[in-house]
C-alpha cells in the first residue's frame, strides 16, 4: 500500500509539475510572439513618424532603429515578420535586414506633378553611378552592390540598373523613364516592387491627364487653345493607356505657358 | 506520525496547486492586458491616420492648385476637385467621406458604412479658376471606424 | 495549531494584499497616456488654417495684403477688412483660437480668445511682418 501511495504521489506529482511547465512555456512563446508583434508595430509607428516629418517636401532622413528585417510587397511592408503594414503612398524598397535605412521624399513629375514617392534606401549597400547621380546621403562606393549605368552596360553578377536614353533596363526589361525618380526607384527597389510602384504611378498620370482633361472643360472662355490643349491631353493619356509610355509633355508645357502669356489661367 | 507526515505533503501540495492556479489567472489577466493595450496603440494609429487626411488631402498632386507646375499656394483647385469627385471610385480611403465644402458641397470621396460616424473638419483655401479667386473652404472628413 | 493557523492566514493576507497592488499598478500604468497624437491634429488644423487664410480674396487685395497694410497703418479699412476675413477663419474650427500678427515694428496685433494653446508655423510675410495662430485643447 506504502509502496502504491508513494508511487501515486510521485506520478501526480510529475503529472502536475509537467503541466504546468507546459503552461509556463506556452504563455512565454505567446508573450514572445506579442512582443515581437509589439515591436514591429513600434517600428511601423517610427517609419509613419518619420515620413510626416518629411511630408511632401524631397527631403531625407535616417531611421534610428536597430536592426530590423523588412519584407517588400506590392503596395505594403511586412516588418520582422510579424506586422504588415499598408502603405498609402508610392515607394521604392528592398527585402532584407538592415541597420541603416534613409527614407527620401522626391518629386515625379511630367510638367505637372504626379506624385511624391517614398524611396526606403539601405544604406548598408554601395552604390555606385558612372556618371554624378546619387545625392550625398546614399552610401556609394566604386565596389558597388547596386550600380546605375549610363555610359555603358557592364555584365557581371551584381545589381546593374542601365539606363540608355529614356529608358530603364532593369532584369532583361525595358521601362520607359517619364522622370528621374524612375531610374532612383530601380537603383532602390527590387524588381518586383519596381515594377508594381511603376504601374502605380502609370495609373497616377492616366487619372492625372483626365483631371486635367474636365479641368480644361470647366473653362467656359472659349479659347481655341483649350482645344488644343483637350487634344494633346486626350492623346497623350490614349497612348499610355494602350502601353506607350513614351509621351512628350513639351507641347502641352508650351500651350500652358502660353496661356499664362495671354493673360489666361493655366491648366497646371 | 505517518499520516500526519502524509497530511502535511497534501497540505503543501494543495498550497503550490492553490498558489499556481492564482498566477496563472495572474498572468492571463496580464496576457489579456497587454492584448488590449496593443488594440488600444493600433487603434489611437487608425484614428490618427483619419485625422491626418486634412493635411494628405489637399496636398494631392489630384486636388492641389498650381501655376505653370510650381505649387507654392496651400489651396485646392475647384476645379480639378470637380474632376476628382467623378473618378474617386478608383481610390481607397477606407470607409470614409470627404467633402469639399465652399460655396457648393463637392463630394470627393465616399464609401459608406455602418455604424456611428466620426468627424473632423479643418479649413483649406479654394482656389477656383474661373475666375482666378481664392476663397476659404471646409475640408469634412467622415469616418465609419 | 493555532499559532501555524494564524501564521498561514497571515501569509494569505499578505499575498492578496501583493496581488492587489500589483493588479493597481497595472491598472494605471495601462491607462491612456497623454495623447500626443490630438496635439499634433490640432497643430495641423492650425497650420491649415493660416496657410489658407493668407492667400484669400478681400475685395481687389487679399488678405496678406490687409495684414501688411494694417500693420503700415495705410487705412483703418485693412485692419478691419483683415479682422473679418480671421473671424471668418474662426468661424470654421470648433476650438478656440487667438490670431497673432507681429508687426516689423515690434505692434503685436491679437484677435480671439485662445490664451494658452499649441502654436502653427510662423508665416514671415514679405514685409516681414510675422503672423501665426495659437489653437486652444477642447
Amino acid at each position: 500500500m506504502k509502496k502504491a501511495e508513494v508511487q501515486f504521489n510521485l506520478i501526480f506529482v510529475i503529472v502536475a509539475g509537467v503541466m504546468i511547465l507546459a503552461f509556463f512555456l506556452f504563455f512565454t512563446t505567446k508573450y514572445i510572439d506579442l512582443k515581437e508583434k509589439q515591436e514591429a508595430a513600434k517600428i511601423s509607428g517610427q517609419i509613419d513618424n518619420l515620413l510626416l516629418g518629411l511630408k511632401f517636401n524631397t527631403q531625407y532622413k535616417e531611421l534610428d532603429v536597430p536592426n530590423f528585417n523588412l519584407n517588400v510587397n506590392c503596395g505594403n511592408i511586412t516588418i520582422n515578420n510579424r506586422f504588415t503594414k499598408d502603405l498609402d503612398y508610392v515607394f521604392f524598397a528592398t527585402n532584407g535586414t538592415s541597420k541603416k535605412l534613409t527614407f527620401w521624399v522626391k518629386e515625379v513629375e511630367k510638367g505637372f506633378r504626379i506624385d511624391n514617392v517614398v524611396f526606403i534606401i539601405d544604406n548598408t549597400k554601395k552604390y555606385y553611378s558612372d556618371r554624378e547621380f546619387f545625392p550625398d546621403f546614399v552610401n556609394v562606393n566604386e565596389d558597388y552592390d547596386v550600380g546605375v549605368f549610363f555610359n555603358s552596360c557592364p555584365n557581371n553578377n551584381k545589381k546593374v540598373i542601365c539606363v540608355d536614353g529614356n529608358n530603364i533596363n532593369y532584369n532583361g526589361e525595358s521601362f520607359y523613364s517619364f522622370d528621374d525618380a524612375l531610374i532612383y526607384g530601380a537603383a532602390f527597389g527590387n524588381f518586383d516592387n519596381f515594377k508594381c510602384s511603376y504601374e502605380k504611378l502609370v495609373d497616377k498620370l492616366i487619372i492625372l491627364y483626365d483631371i486635367y482633361l474636365k479641368k480644361n472643360e470647366g473653362f467656359n472662355d472659349g479659347q481655341e487653345i483649350r482645344s488644343q490643349i483637350s487634344t494633346l491631353l486626350s492623346e497623350n493619356k490614349n497612348k499610355i493607356v494602350n502601353g506607350n509610355y513614351d509621351v512628350d509633355n513639351s507641347q502641352l508645357d508650351l500651350l500652358n505657358t502660353k496661356l499664362s502669356n495671354y493673360e489666361l489661367e493655366v491648366l497646371y | 506520525m505517518n499520516k500526519k507526515a502524509q497530511i502535511g505533503i497534501q497540505e503543501t501540495i494543495l498550497v503550490i496547486f492553490v498558489f499556481f492556479i492564482v498566477l496563472m489567472i495572474g498572468m492571463i489577466f496580464f496576457f489579456q492586458l497587454n492584448m488590449k493595450s496593443i488594440q488600444n496603440d493600433i487603434d489611437q494609429y487608425n484614428e490618427f491616420r483619419f485625422k491626418q487626411l486634412i493635411d494628405i488631402v489637399p496636398n494631392m498632386a489630384e486636388l492641389r492648385y498650381s501655376k505653370l507646375g510650381v505649387e507654392d499656394v496651400y489651396c485646392i483647385d475647384l476645379l480639378k476637385a470637380r474632376a476628382f469627385s467623378e473618378i474617386s471610385s478608383e481610390y481607397d480611403f477606407g470607409k470614409k467621406e470627404i467633402k469639399l465644402i465652399s460655396g457648393d458641397e463637392i463630394v470627393l470621396y465616399s464609401k459608406i458604412g455602418r455604424g456611428e460616424i466620426r468627424k473632423v473638419t479643418s479649413p483649406v483655401c479654394v482656389y477656383d479658376p474661373r475666375n482666378g479667386k481664392f476663397y476659404l473652404g471646409e475640408l469634412d472628413i467622415g469616418w465609419w471606424a | 495549531m493555532k499559532k501555524g493557523q494564524v501564521e498561514t492566514v497571515g501569509l494569505v493576507i499578505i499575498v492578496i494584499l501583493l496581488l492587489l497592488i500589483g493588479l493597481v499598478v497595472l491598472i494605471f500604468s495601462s491607462r491612456n497616456k497623454v495623447d500626443s497624437s490630438e496635439d499634433l491634429f490640432l497643430t495641423m488644423k492650425a497650420n491649415n488654417l493660416v496657410n489658407s487664410i493668407l492667400h484669400v480674396d478681400v475685395g481687389n487685395s487679399n488678405f496678406e495684403q490687409k495684414v501688411i497694410d494694417c500693420c503700415a497703418g495705410v487705412d483703418e479699412l485693412s485692419c478691419r477688412d483683415m479682422e473679418d476675413v480671421i473671424s471668418s477663419g474662426m468661424a470654421l474650427i470648433d476650438e478656440k483660437m487667438t490670431f497673432s500678427v507681429i508687426c516689423i515694428g515690434g505692434e503685436l496685433k491679437s484677435f480671439g480668445d485662445c490664451e494658452f494653446g499649441l502654436n502653427s508655423v510662423r508665416l514671415k510675410l514679405p514685409s516681414e511682418d510675422i503672423f501665426y495662430a495659437t489653437i486652444c485643447r477642447k
